[in-house]
């Protein structure tokens, strides 16, 4: 019995060293996946013809609760252990990842899952949040020990995963990825006027071609838009948008939610944002913007360089994932199959969600030494 | 490689990680990024509702506009239609285009399709009209030579035969044929070229609980038809209209003339003793009644060979409540017969019961009022008989309890509370004493299952014999109907509701004053009106 007593209490003891504010607002984002779900669950299982009108709300709370246990599972791993954990999820989920675009099931004009019957399970989601502790390890290293070839392997790991993302094909996750690489890079020490001289290079490159080579824009518009109806399907999330003004037309009274595909998952804020209104999609964005307040600011006084690196990457990971997702839905960025962290229906996205949170509070947990000043109980709060 | 800074040296685990400040940087990044989807979002926010404007855009040059119901939903439309059409002289073969068309649209008649295909005097021919984009492309995909189809219009009516007296139909070619399609086809026409909807003073939730109601009640009580109309009794305005058979407007030309028949304002009866609190109103108007006097109603009245009696005999003194409460021929003819002719017509006509009721339907038909010839008429008139109106009429002129004595027309728009036009009948007085006896007719007497309790209902019942065909009352047809105010004690509802040939047993107060009271009860909440909740069954 006192074991038991012991275990608990060196549970309860871990778990008040977790940083409140980022668990506070994992439980707010779970909650409201849920509730948002019950809004888009209908008009989804509707469009597939699903009998049970909450199916997927369902389905969404079974996946919260085992995103639960994944984010609290990853949190009670130490540093050292994520890393090492991290790497070995890299290394099986790239090669699952081309093997998704070899054999997996084409769903939509892209091979990106397994299908195991009850659940299929889309490796990229997985490899994202262990990619960048690797690229956090290795960029580490390099901080440590300059000869060490950290940046060339991280940038050849990049190559690697987005050609197999690619071959999905899965340009959104590709960017995704480049897009955190590119932070971790510069927070490693390299020169900003190489990542944005790179980064100027790139985008003139792809502007010239898109424009100057008629066939290969086609094929990029085609490319941007395999599922095809793509402006139809922003343009209704845009009406939706709109549609739920200041105050929302109220939880479950949403109309152009039945006219969006995927309502459910790549244009669940459009859904938010009918039935809640401003309330729905400012508080989203304050919300993710909160995270990154509240990660990067404990990230910024982290001793470890891995252990910065790893949290500032994956802190990026989950609000640029968010970033994209609410810009296509704002008709900022082209339309892609992007989830929303933590609200969109998904098993896979929720547990690559859930691992990199829960990384996220191991890493930023209080411990001694960790941070800057030797009073770590000033970030508790 | 030149890309590491000089403070790479400076790093040890004593010391911070060197990023702190590319942090910041970064965080400043992120947060301008949140800041745009914020910006972005309120925007869109406040650029306007999408569905409220594109559609009355799209709809603009319509040959009719959409008719909407208060609240506007949608009751009629315009929808794209196709007519299947051909040209005889490119047809080679008419039986064998026949034969395919017909394995296509198994309803098409054979011999028909075949006459049409092969009448060679005219260039073109129709071979079915309406049909929807689906059955066009099915018609498209035979490749018959000849065989074409023509783009068209079709009225659709999307609640299917909600309302479907109220709105009527057109036919095929849009021509209007009844309900308010016909009575108000300048405006919905002029709707359309503008792209404007039609906004009807119906409320759809009053209209549906009014037809099942009736529905149900008609069925029960084997009646041949029934209607019911809802007046808010201060505007004028109709917030649900029935007729009992209903039928589809979608499949208008399908369903029997009893059915299509309007019988709200299309239908005119001797209403009975719905009639007769007008009669003790206009005998307390003119000073031949005081609230106070007793009668005594117990022996028949003789008017040369006409016998009037009561129901039940009525033994004792009464006052005028209770010669409601128990409708009592014998009084309400006496009282008529103090008025006279000429007070009681002039009374009639500013009650609106000698003309048509105004609602804007393709039929509003006018009463019957025979003149009056001697005192046999007049006291027929004040127990009901000898005028026939419709329940429209009939609903336009019991407003007079609602406006404290002035009458207000019925309509079926929407009216602005300044253009209310007031016709006094009655002075106000008058009109309050005359509804509290409605009061007493609903609370102890022939009325009792009109009551909702917490509502305060006030009316009266009728029930008047049929005219057989051989001119004289039939005992065994009844027409059974309730005419009501509510809630008594702020006046502004009016409700009517009428059963046709129900019945020798079936009594106003047995057949239509459950069915008012049914329909109260589920309306109530819609008018934001209280009710107490029914008793518990014991």
């Amino acid at each position: 019995m006192t074991a038991v007593a012991e275990n608990v209490a060196a549970a309860m003891h871990r778990m008040r060293s977790y940083d409140r504010v980022l668990l506070t607002i994992a439980a707010v984002l779970i909650g409201l996946g849920i509730l948002f779900s019950m809004a888009s669950s209908p008009v989804a299982t509707a469009r597939i013809r699903i009998e049970e009108a909450f199916y997927f709300a369902g389905r969404q709370t079974a996946y919260a609760a085992l995103g639960i246990v994944v984010m609290l599972a990853a949190a009670a791993l130490e540093p050292r252990q994520i890393r090492r954990f991290a790497t070995i999820l890299a290394a099986l989920f790239l090669p699952l990842c081309a093997l998704a675009a070899w054999i997996g099931p084409e769903v939509k004009g892209a091979q990106r899952w397994f299908d195991f019957g009850f659940f299929s399970l889309q490796p990229s989601e997985i490899l994202k949040p262990a990619l960048i502790v690797v690229w956090a390890w290795m960029l580490g290293e390099t901080m440590k020990s300059p000869r060490f070839p950290g940046r060339l392997v991280s940038l050849c790991l990049l190559g690697l995963a987005a050609a197999a993302l690619l071959a999905q094909p899965d340009i959104g996750q590709s960017a995704l990825l480049a897009l955190c690489l590119g932070p971790m890079l510069f927070l490693s020490g390299l020169a900003l006027r190489w990542l944005l001289g790179g980064a100027v290079l790139a985008g003139f490159g792809a502007w010239a071609v898109y424009t100057f080579y008629p066939h290969v824009r086609v094929r990029i518009d085609a490319f941007l838009n395999p599922e095809g109806d793509a402006a139809y399907q922003v343009n209704r999330a845009l009406d939706a948008i709109a549609a739920g003004g200041v105050f929302g037309r109220g939880p479950g009274e949403g109309v152009i939610k039945r006219s969006l595909p995927d309502a459910h998952a790549d244009f669940v804020f459009a859904v938010a944002a009918e039935e809640f209104g401003l309330l729905a999609s400012l508080g989203l964005v304050l919300l993710f913007g909160a995270l990154a307040f509240r990660g990067l600011s404990r990230a910024s006084r982290l001793n470890m360089p891995f252990e910065q690196l790893a949290a500032a990457g994956l802190i990026t990971l989950l609000v640029s994932q968010a970033a994209i997702h609410i810009a296509v839905n704002l008709s900022l960025l082209p339309a892609k199959g992007m989830t929303l962290p933590f609200i969109s229906f998904g098993g896979s996205s929720m547990i690559g969600s859930a691992l990199a949170l829960g990384f996220c509070l191991s890493l930023l947990r209080n411990r001694p030494g960790a941070f800057l000043t030797s009073d770590s109980g000033r970030f508790a709060s | 490689m030149t890309v590491f800074s000089a403070d790479v040296a400076r790093f040890d685990v004593e010391t911070p990680a060197p990023a702190r400040d590319r942090i910041r940087l970064l965080a400043l990044a992120v947060f301008a990024l949140l800041l745009l989807l914020a910006g972005r979002a309120v925007q869109l926010a406040f650029s306007g509702d999408p569905l409220a404007g594109p559609r009355a855009a799209q709809l603009h040059g319509l040959p009719r506009g959409d008719i909407v119901d208060r609240h506007g939903v949608l009751l009629a439309t315009t929808v794209r239609a196709y007519a299947l059409t051909a040209e005889p002289h490119r047809v080679a073969n008419p039986e064998q285009t026949a034969d395919r068309l017909i394995a296509a649209f198994p309803t098409l008649d054979r011999t028909t399709l075949v006459r049409r295909l092969s009448d060679r005097s005219r260039r073109l021919v129709y071979l079915q009209r309406g049909l929807d984009e689906e059955q066009r492309a099915r018609a498209q995909a035979l490749t018959l030579v000849g065989v074409g189809s023509v783009a068209e219009h079709r009225r659709s009516y999307p609640q299917g035969a909600l309302a479907a007296h109220a709105l009527g139909f057109t036919d095929i070619d849009l021509n209007p044929l009844a309900g308010v399609e016909r009575g108000l086809d300048e405006e919905i026409r002029s709707a359309g070229r503008e792209g404007r909807t039609l906004r009807l003073s119906l409320d759809v939730r009053v209209q549906y609980a009014l037809e099942a109601e009736l529905d149900a009640a008609a069925r029960a009580a084997n009646a041949s038809g029934a209607a019911a109309i809802i007046l808010d009794g201060r505007s004028g305005e109709t917030l649900a209209l029935a007729s009992w058979p209903a039928f589809d407007p979608n499949l208008a030309g399908q369903a029997p003339d009893a059915a299509r028949r309007d019988r709200v304002a299309g239908d005119v009866h001797e209403l009975g003793s719905t009639l007769k609190p007008f009669t003790v109103a206009m005998a307390l108007e003119e000073g031949r009644a005081r609230p106070a006097e007793v009668f005594d109603l117990s022996q028949p009245l003789l008017l040369g060979d006409t016998r009037i009696e009561d129901q039940e005999r009525i033994v004792g003194l009464v006052g005028l409540r209770e010669l409601l409460t128990r409708s009592s021929n014998i009084g309400a003819a006496r009282l008529a017969l103090r008025l006279g002719s000429e007070r009681q017509r002039a009374y009639l006509e500013r009650l609106g019961l000698t003309q048509a009721s105004g609602l804007e339907l393709g039929r509003d038909q006018a009463p019957l009022a025979p003149p009056v010839r001697g005192e046999r008429d007049v006291a027929g008139l004040g127990i009901g008989y000898g005028l026939a109106a419709t329940p429209a009429s009939l609903a336009g002129a019991y407003t007079v309890f609602v406006n404290g004595g002035a009458r207000v027309t019925p309509t079926l728009q929407l009216r602005d509370a300044s253009a209310v036009e007031r016709t006094p009948v009655f002075s106000e007085p008058v009109a309050r004493q005359v509804l509290s006896y409605m009061r007493a007719v609903v609370t102890q007497g022939t009325g009792r299952a009109a009551d909702v309790p917490g509502l305060a209902v006030a009316g009266k019942t009728g029930t008047a014999e049929k005219l057989a065909d051989d001119a004289s009352y039939d005992e065994q047809r009844n027409f059974s109907s309730f005419a009501g105010v509510f809630p008594a004690n702020d006046p502004r509802y009016v409700i009517v509701v009428a059963l046709d040939d129900t019945r020798a047993g079936d009594r106003g107060g047995v057949v239509a004053a459950p069915v008012a009271g049914r329909v109260l009860r589920r309306i109530a909440p819609m008018l934001g009106l209280a009710v107490e909740p029914a008793a518990a069954r014991r």
